[in-house]
């Protein structure tokens, strides 16, 4: 029963996958901004686990446990990059939000050429390259971890794997856009949350407790493995190398595309601190998670061909099957997330960016666009798929140089143009390009063992600055405009009210009593008695 | 090495630190964000009733 069980599980899972879809097709037919934002619609939670889902990928499931299996305790450092996405929620989140609004930006390509005023599409064309090529990059990597998973545990053929759960996640995206991909990130994150909640505290417990754990390490690995400090007991010049190494893969969080268009998508601004909030126990619970499945699978699978195995090792032999296909349901949810998002992000840029606004002159029918998007969803996925079935060795690590990639591109000149009226086109435009360039050159060519993101991510900041200080700074009624609206503060120092703003407060007035004037709350009553008594007066 | 139970200081303090401090400081932003929201509320209805809307 276990093997057919667990598929079952997991092919009923991809059926409710596709039928979310389907059903979202109705409110994605609806244009351009319900396809690509969901139509600024969705609530905290669905936003804040697609964020979290979507950012996760098949590093969580596969990597990180395996990580924490072959290193131990300095694994750890993976949670404490999260700290990169506090600095999301609490600086640029409710910004991005409002200069989105403001411009009324859809894509990310579109956000930056409003803002710089880049009529020379310079920046889109930038933005179509590198996204195309990375995301592609990055999707193709986690349909190999698909494959994997797939043949792990299921006994099913890698590229019947690589195939099928390809195929499933592009139908999904191809018809419900954002609000489907959103809906389905909400379950797969909810899913991957009870994942890396049980099954840590259930190999624990078949261990004996925490502290077995603790000691059965000892006597496999030494005190150092329980260290945080990459195999020494103390602090060394090559752990501190490696501690910010592991703590610039947060930066990725910053600048990611696919994670920096959900906050365009916020339905107002005040969802911000609920998303912050669910967002970091989220993320607290599944990167600790994901450390204390690599250190108890050691413990209780110490001979493992292969650590990257652990996961899916675990839920198979410590669950029963039912469990088993949920657990694994979850760990296909980290990839299937991070698929459907990047897929939907490269495919709007070609279809928005590059179909409407460069091509078209922006005059292109929004059903035409969604229809382009789609074909290029499709188009993006099936190369990828192309790719995936003759996988190169290291095409894990390349996931993680196409994470470097996208963030260096795109995380500097956003940043930047929240904070700074300074900074030009020109600046930005030569930020976003030697970002991404130092990251391959720094792949290639490392002069220091650390992760690329990091010095490229930096090389990138300074490059918008320097050339932003020597050419000459925007100018125009237009940029004065945008400014002057995108920092106007009220009496409290706050950011003044956005449309969107005044009508969740206007809802909170109506649904809160004690907001309400005497007048408002007498005519309400009125009103009430007028219609209770009105059915009467029908009888009558 | 420090040892506390199974554990070393340092594996504990990596354990336990990183989850106190990220939560409480985003605990303590949303409390923060929640009492300027009903500042804010009071401005919009002061505003909205001088206007007479």
């Amino acid at each position: 029963m276990g093997g057919i069980g667990i598929l079952s599980i997991v092919i009923i899972y991809m059926i409710l996958l596709l039928a979310l879809g389907i059903w979202s097709a109705r409110i994605s037919s609806q244009g351009s901004a319900a396809y690509f934002l969901g139509g600024r619609k969705l609530g905290p939670w669905v936003l804040s686990m697609s964020e979290k889902a979507s950012e996760s990928s098949g590093f969580m499931t596969v990597g990180l446990p395996g990580e924490a299996y072959s290193t131990g305790m300095s694994a750890a450092w993976n949670a404490v990059s999260s700290v990169f996405s506090i600095f999301n929620w609490l600086f640029f989140a409710k910004r991005i939000r409002r200069l989105s609004e403001i411009q009324n930006s859809i894509t990310v390509p579109d956000f930056l050429s409003a803002r710089y005023k880049d009529d020379t599409h310079i920046m889109r064309w930038v933005s179509i390259i590198v996204m195309t090529v990375f995301m592609t990059v990055y999707v193709c990597a986690q349909f190999v971890a698909f494959g994997v998973l797939f043949e792990v545990v299921l006994g099913v053929n890698f590229a019947t794997g690589v195939v099928v759960g390809g195929i499933v996640t592009i139908i999904y995206t191809i018809m419900g856009g954002f609000f489907a991909v959103s809906l389905t990130d909400f379950i797969q994150g909810l899913l991957m949350a009870f994942a890396f909640l049980v099954l840590p505290i259930l190999a624990i417990t078949e261990l004996g407790g925490f502290n077995e754990l603790g000691y059965q390490l000892t006597d496999m690995m030494g005190q150092e493995f329980l260290a945080p400090f990459f195999g020494s007991s103390a602090l060394t010049w090559a752990g501190l190398i490696a501690i910010i190494s592991y703590l610039f893969i947060g930066i990725g969080f910053n600048g990611s595309p696919h994670v920096l268009v959900r906050y365009m998508a916020l339905r107002n601004t005040r969802d911000v601190k609920r998303i912050a909030m669910i967002g970091i126990v989220w993320m607290m619970i599944a990167y600790y998670g994901a450390v204390l499945i690599g250190l108890s699978g050691l413990a209780l699978f110490p001979n493992l061909a292969d650590p990257e195995h652990i996961f899916p090792t675990m839920a198979v032999e410590l669950f029963p099957w039912w469990l088993a296909g949920i657990i694994i349901a979850g760990a296909l949810s980290a990839m299937m997330s991070s698929i459907d998002s990047m897929l939907l992000i490269a495919s709007s840029t070609i279809a928005e960016d590059l179909w409407n606004k460069i091509l078209k002159k922006g005059e292109l029918r929004e059903d035409k666009t969604i229809l382009i998007s789609r074909i290029a969803t499709a188009a993006l996925g099936v190369l990828a798929i192309i790719i995936a079935l003759n996988p190169l060795d290291t095409v894990f690590w390349l996931a993680v140089f196409a994470w470097a990639g996208l963030a260096t591109c795109f995380g500097p000149p956003i940043i930047l143009s929240l904070f700074w009226k300074r900074v030009t086109k020109a600046g930005a435009i030569a930020g976003m390009i030697v970002g991404p360039l130092v990251t391959v050159i720094w792949y290639f060519w490392s002069p220091v063992d650390i992760y690329e993101g990091g010095p490229a991510f930096i090389a990138a900041m300074l490059t918008i600055v320097i050339v932003s200080l020597m050419t000459k700074p925007p100018e125009g009624d237009d940029f004065e405009r945008l400014w002057d609206k995108y920092s106007e503060k009220n009496e409290l120092g706050r950011f003044s009210f956005l449309p969107s703003d005044e009508e969740v407060i206007r809802n909170l007035k109506s649904s809160n009593l004690d907001n309400k004037t005497e007048k408002e709350i007498i005519m309400e009553l009125i009103d009430r008695d007028f219609k209770s008594a009105s059915t009467f007066q029908t009888n009558g | 090495m420090f040892m506390m139970d199974a554990f070393p200081i340092s594996g504990w303090l990596i354990l336990i630190l990183p989850p106190i401090l990220m939560i409480g400081s985003v605990a303590i932003w949303y409390a923060r964000e929640v009492k300027m929201e009903k500042l804010e509320n009071d401005l919009f209805r002061k505003k909205y009733d001088d206007k007479g809307l």
